[in-house]
């Protein structure tokens, strides 16, 4: 069965249809979530409203083969109101383990990553979901600006501040020798 | 090299380190969201058509269609009859004749059920198939002259918009395209239809629509994206368009029917539920001075609510219709409908975040604002809310979209009934009194 006729499927009540697409997806699901909440409670409360929302309103997916992106913005609109709701509640940084590097490669990404998520923390919800939903999920940034319900001129000038932010922390650890493949523009 | 130039060795080591952060494995508490979304109910589909169909109902302008004999007996009784038939109709037209909004008699009511369209003559009464076959009909809405019906049509997994007699007969497509995720609204000499429809790939376009089929053309709006529209009661060709644009983000805007902006209204927003919710439910009162239209509000510390608001169709002075009293922070009241007489209002309202546990009723406000609203019908939890006058605005319609049940609400003492049948959220028919 493709995953055409799976989510056409699951739009029609087959709830086993949904489960095979909830797990396919869920990994980076809960993956973007964890990205934009920094906090594993809120995103597992994200996910959960968004594939609650998501089995609700599928039979209105008039396009089977634009689930993905529809789950992708109902992900992000369900963890900006996670933010918007625990936002006076102090957001519990999650410490991820720190491992042994074993070569220069290793060295340097742990350090890229331990830079990246600090850069991250001091980002705002809104801007870290359009870093999530561009560098992380993959969209082209006027498809992340509609998804987040803002102009593009907007999603630029976000993307921009946070980006600086992001720069300004990798810049001054610079890299060589990065194989770079391919392209993503604006 | 900017942010936007390209992809480069920054870009390429934060896409790497957001990897390495995420640390994407399959979440344990799958189970869990399985076990809620086992016991959740599916909206019904018609209810996304619906919700998007303004709720307005529809006046009557009668069209008298009058029968030419065909066999004259002899020329001095054909002279007669004709003159004695034209008589008849010129009274007739002046005692029956209606404004395209305003009271009228309540005609037929039609609704889906079960892929098939009905009607019944009154709330209790014994349904006649309007529209059915081995496709799925649903969503019907009468023009305002009640001598039509548009209603969706799905063939396999594609959906047309139809329009029919009212009584079901010489269906046809008025729209070559197959419909995504649409709005349709009529125009008051319910002639056309105004349509935005969204293509395969996510464009948003703006058509206007013939009733007859003779072919709907598309409106070009440069770079604003539609997302619903709607007639103006004035009948001067104006069209409310709630349009998305890069530049400035989502607003409402008069335009005529080449496309061209008569007027933008410069609403604010808070855009925090995306261009899909900013400023939706617009309606016009049907004097058409005056537009009732959703602003979504944050609430410091919680999520957002949703408020309705009027403006003067001219943009000045708008104005938040006020809520009952003691409403929770978290109460919202949206999708505005006028009554025929343009004296009252209705709304959804609920109280509870979106998406989350909610209670869920309809709210009634007079139409200038003199009074907070109050709720009227029944009370449910989780359960969102349609809703419609009758033509002669003594009775309000509710329709259950989880469940399509119906309920017969009097606007004026609240008490309600539950209707004897189901079905997506019914069209009531205008007729002359």
């Amino acid at each position: 069965m493709d995953r055409r006729e799976l989510v056409e499927r699951a739009g029609r009540g087959d709830h086993d249809a949904f489960t095979v697409l909830a797990t396919a997806a869920s990994s980076r699901l809960d993956a973007a979530a964890r990205l934009i909440l920094r906090d594993r409670e809120l995103a597992r409360d994200a996910v959960q409203n968004c594939l609650v929302r998501a089995w609700r309103d599928l039979p209105g997916l008039r396009d089977p083969d634009r689930f993905d992106a529809w789950l992708h913005r109902l992900l992000v609109n369900a963890c900006l109101d996670e933010a918007r709701r625990r936002r006076r509640r102090p957001i519990e940084v999650e410490i991820q383990p720190i491992d042994d590097p074993t070569t220069n490669d290793d060295a340097r990404r742990l350090a890229d990553r331990d830079l990246v998520e600090q850069a991250l923390a001091r980002l705002d919800p809104e801007q870290r979901a359009l870093v999530v939903m561009h560098y992380y999920l993959g969209y082209p940034l006027p498809d992340a600006a509609r998804s987040l319900g803002i102009s593009l001129p907007a999603a630029k000038s976000r993307l921009h501040r946070a980006m600086g932010a992001l720069r300004r922390v990798l810049v001054a650890d610079p890299v060589d020798g990065i194989d770079l493949e391919g392209g993503r523009t604006a | 090299m900017t942010a936007f130039d390209g992809f480069d060795l920054v870009d390429a080591r934060v896409v790497g380190a957001l990897d390495e952060i995420a640390a994407a494995t399959r979440p344990d508490y799958l189970d869990d969201i399985f076990q809620v979304t086992a016991r959740t109910r599916q909206r019904p589909r018609w209810t996304f058509f619906e919700r998007w169909l303004p709720m307005d109902t529809t006046a009557t302008q009668p069209v008298g269609r009058i029968r030419t004999p065909l066999r004259p007996i002899a020329l001095l009784l054909i002279l007669g009859l004709l003159a004695i038939v034209a008589t008849a109709f010129i009274v007739g037209s002046q005692r029956h004749s209606l404004d395209p909004y305003g009271p009228a008699k309540n005609g037929v009511i039609a609704y889906g059920a079960d892929g098939d369209l009905f009607v019944r003559d009154s709330l209790t009464g014994a349904p006649r198939l309007l529209a059915g076959g081995p496709d799925v009909q649903g969503g019907a809405l009468f023009s305002r002259d009640g001598q039509l019906v548009a209603f969706d049509n799905v063939v396999g997994d594609v959906d047309h918009v139809m329009v029919a007699w009212a009584d079901g007969s010489n269906p046809h497509r008025i729209l070559a395209e197959p419909f995504l995720n649409p709005t349709a609204a009529w125009s008051p000499d319910s002639r056309s239809l105004v349509l935005t429809n969204e293509s395969p790939n996510g464009d948003r376009t703006l058509w206007i629509a013939p009733a007859d089929g003779s072919g709907a053309r598309q409106i070009d709006l440069g770079n604003l994206v539609p997302y619903d529209a709607i007639y103006n009661p004035s009948n001067d060709g104006t069209i409310l368009l709630r349009a998305d644009s890069v530049v400035d983000g989502t607003d409402l805007y008069l335009i005529d029917e080449t496309g061209r902006t008569v007027r933008k209204y410069n609403l604010p927003g808070t855009m925090l539920y995306g261009a899909q919710w900013e400023l939706a439910g617009a309606a016009f009162s049907p004097d058409g001075k005056t537009i009732a239209h959703n602003a979504v509000e944050d609430i410091p510390g919680d999520t957002a609510r949703f408020r309705t608001y009027l403006v003067d169709v001219d943009g000045t002075n708008q104005r938040e219709l006020p809520a009952p009293p003691n409403a929770p922070v978290n109460y919202s009241q949206a999708w505005p409908v006028f009554s025929p007489d343009g004296k009252w209002i209705i709304m959804e309202s609920w109280v509870g975040a979106p998406g989350g546990p909610s209670t869920n009723q309809i709210a009634i406000v007079p139409a200038d604002g003199s009074a907070p609203a109050r709720g009227i019908g029944p009370s449910l939890v989780n359960q969102g809310l349609l809703r419609d006058w009758s033509p002669d605005g003594t009775k309000v319609l509710v329709g259950v979209i989880d469940g399509n049940d119906t309920y017969e609400v009097d606007p004026v003492t609240g008490e309600y009934s539950k209707l004897p049948w189901t079905g997506d959220m019914p069209s009531w028919q205008r007729t002359a009194r």
